[in-house]
């Protein structure tokens, strides 16, 4: 998978490019608005890292100039400007989701690996199937193997976000912004408890856990493996 | 008030210069009716005396005919020692021996025709009291004139006069006000509010220009003391975000040589960052909200639904912490509100409290609309509380009471509350729980929307 970064902070790209080709992904580097845009245009990538703030044509100039290239290519916008009306601007300009600086690598790789499944993966099924668990999403309720799973309205949008990423690592932060729409830090264990509380429901009592717990990162769930 | 009190205090002044002058008048033309008249009397009496002599009759005859004569500007009253009459053409004054000016108003039996009588009464010879007087009407009907001049003339001038003061008074009494009204909104805190000016360069102008002058200043200060403290979150950042990107470098490279010990201690400054970073988040969404106060983010929202919602994400949170949570509203209850932020302040308003109390502590979150149409939003606790005298510093930033120095937080939560709640044109106050804490929110409920209290 081709990566292009464009940033004009050459001590964050050469990091950024080292971590991300540490997971096995291609990068290109650009630093400035307009050699990225060209760039981008030209060249074949799969997903373009772009800050918010670049000399010559800033991060949402580029997206904007992408998307009315119709290019479709996956942009996350990288900013400093964590303001809420930043990030509306962000994904209105056409960008796939927002990163606020600072952030740590697993946040910046984990948003990765989703934007690239969203893009692979089709959101419009009505159920969604991790090993033996499945989730309807129209009845809003949960099966694991022949046993019927109630779920609250939030543990489903939690269980749901988890199965559309299946196999993919999601953040506290994704959790925080996709399933509770919350785009600030709580100081409580809110997602620990939430998370908690389905894995009593779907995993209790089966002998294989779906759920896991990525230190350092965030929680997946499992795709593959036997039942 | 006072300028009210100088407009009457000028008005009375003018009436009492107005009576001066009238009674100076009166006083000349009292003076000018004795000047004219007193000679005539004086030759009438030696008339009627010669003419007695001369016809050899007594006075009191002599009077008798020229009365009968029919003299008709010329009035007699003749005294017996004793004070009885002997013959009037007029009313006898108690003391005739001074100069009299008699009026229909002191003695109404004066005779037909005839207002005023100014004369002077002589003892004559024989004991007798002779008052002659002279008609006077023609002063009389003068005074009348110039006090009907005069009740028109300073009349309208001292109405006129108090109408003009008294409009000048409720004019500055209305741009004090506008003054006053501005100082009380600028004192709960909306330092952009100044004072309209009226452009006529008066001495209210030109203090409402040096008052504006100051709160342009103070602005200008709060302003710089609240840019410094974002330019700071927003520019250490940068170098935050490198700080936290060398250690997870390093890391990396303790984990590929298998060094468990440092790899440990730099997760452990590596969580210390991640503290710093969001506290800054904290600070600058602060920044925001009071930046953004003028903004349009709101829209009409039910208050009872988001409450509850955002209510019971905690439930489980605090049960996890063995505390008991329970949030109670009524739904629907609207206001007109920023939908991101009103999730953000209750969401440090539960956690403020869970963060607060011991495990076992019972915590209610509660909506009610108040009977002055006040969407009223509490978090009631039965934990330690806060001491009175420390209630309104915890809305400072950064405050943090002693005894939270061993948690977590950053001392931005209750300033985010209140910032938040004062954007919403609402207020926030910590209330004695007995035990414990409650923090009371009101905001203004949509009255067009809402259903009475009850």
């Amino acid at each position: 998978m081709r990566i292009l970064l464009i940033e004009d902070d050459e001590d964050m790209s050469g990091f950024l490019a080292g971590e991300l080709e540490a997971e096995g992904y291609e990068v290109a580097l650009a630093a400035n608005g307009r050699d990225g845009l060209m760039q981008a245009a030209t060249g074949d990538f799969d997903l373009f890292l772009i800050d918010r703030m670049l000399p010559h044509l800033d991060g949402l100039g580029v997206v904007q100039a992408l998307r009315s290239m119709q290019i479709a290519t996956s942009v996350i916008m990288i900013t400093a400007l964590g303001r809420v009306d930043e990030r509306v601007r962000g994904l209105r300009a056409g960008a796939d989701d927002y990163i606020v600086k600072p952030f740590a690598v697993p946040e910046l790789l984990a948003r990765v690996e989703a934007v690239r499944r969203r893009k692979v993966f089709r959101s419009d099924q009505s159920l969604l199937k991790v090993a033996d668990l499945t989730l309807n999403r129209l009845t809003q309720s949960a099966l694991r193997g022949e046993q019927r799973i109630p779920l609250k309205p939030r543990e489903f949008r939690l269980l749901e976000y988890l199965m559309l990423n299946a196999g993919v690592v999601v953040t506290r932060t994704m959790l925080l912004e996709e399933v509770w729409d919350y785009h600030f830090d709580p100081q409580t264990k809110l997602v620990e408890s939430h998370i908690c509380r389905i894995r009593l429901k779907i995993d209790r009592g089966f002998p294989r856990e779906l759920i896991q717990t990525i230190r350092g990162s965030g929680y997946r769930i499992v795709t593959d493996g036997p039942v | 008030m006072a300028s009210f009190r100088l407009a009457v205090l000028g008005t009375l002044f003018s009436v009492v210069g107005a009576v001066i002058v009238f009674a100076l008048i009166y006083v000349a033309t009292g003076l000018a009716a004795h000047q004219e008249l007193a000679p005539i009397v004086a030759g009438d009496r030696e008339d009627i005396l010669s003419d007695a002599v001369s016809d050899q009759l007594s006075v009191a005859r002599e009077i008798q005919l020229t009365i009968k004569q029919g003299v008709g500007h010329t009035f007699y009253a003749l005294a017996g020692k004793g004070g009885n009459i002997i013959v009037a053409s007029m009313p006898m004054p108690d003391h005739p021996g001074t100069w009299h000016s008699i009026t229909r108003l002191q003695d109404p039996s004066m005779p037909a025709g005839v207002s005023r009588i100014d004369g002077i009464g002589t003892p004559l010879a024989d004991g007798d009291m002779l008052f002659i007087g002279e008609d006077a009407s023609v002063f009389a009907a003068l005074n009348r004139h110039i006090a009907v001049i005069f009740a028109i003339v300073f009349g309208a001038m001292i109405g006129l006069g108090l109408l003009a003061s008294m409009t000048i008074a409720s004019y500055s009494l209305k741009r004090v006000r506008a003054i006053s009204d501005a100082s009380a909104d600028i004192m709960t805190g909306d330092l952009s509010r100044r004072i309209e000016s009226y452009g006529i360069d008066d001495e209210l102008d030109v203090l409402t220009k040096d008052l504006n002058n100051v709160l342009d200043m103070l602005e200008r200060l709060v302003e710089n003391a609240r840019q410094v403290t974002n330019d700071i979150a927003h520019d250490l950042r940068a170098p935050l975000a490198r700080l936290q990107e060398r250690l997870q470098r390093i890391a990396r490279r303790a984990e590929a040589r298998h060094d468990a010990q440092l790899r440990a201690e730099l997760e452990a400054a590596l969580a210390q960052t991640d503290i710093v970073i969001s506290m800054f988040a904290a600070l600058l969404r602060l920044a925001e909200v009071e930046a953004g106060a003028m903004q349009g983010g709101f829209t009409v929202l039910d208050l009872g639904a988001l409450v509850r919602a955002v209510g019971e994400e905690f439930v489980d949170v605090a049960a996890d912490e063995g505390q008991v949570f329970t949030v109670e509203a009524p739904s629907p209850l609207w206001v007109r509100g920023d939908h991101a932020l009103l999730v953000q302040m209750l969401v440090n308003l539960i956690e403020n409290a869970i963060r607060h109390c011991p495990p076992g502590t019972a915590m209610h979150l509660s909506l009610s609309l108040t009977s002055d149409g006040l969407a009223r939003i509490e978090m009631a606790d039965s934990g330690r509380g806060i001491p009175e005298a420390e209630r309104e510093r915890v809305f400072q930033r950064f405050v943090r009471l002693d005894s939270s120095r061993h948690s977590v937080g950053h001392g931005l939560g209750l300033p985010l509350i209140r910032a938040i709640i004062t954007m919403h044109d609402g207020t926030v106050a910590l209330l004695d729980n007995h035990p414990g804490l409650r923090v009371r929110a009101e905001l203004p409920a949509l009255a067009r929307f809402n259903p009475g209290p009850g």
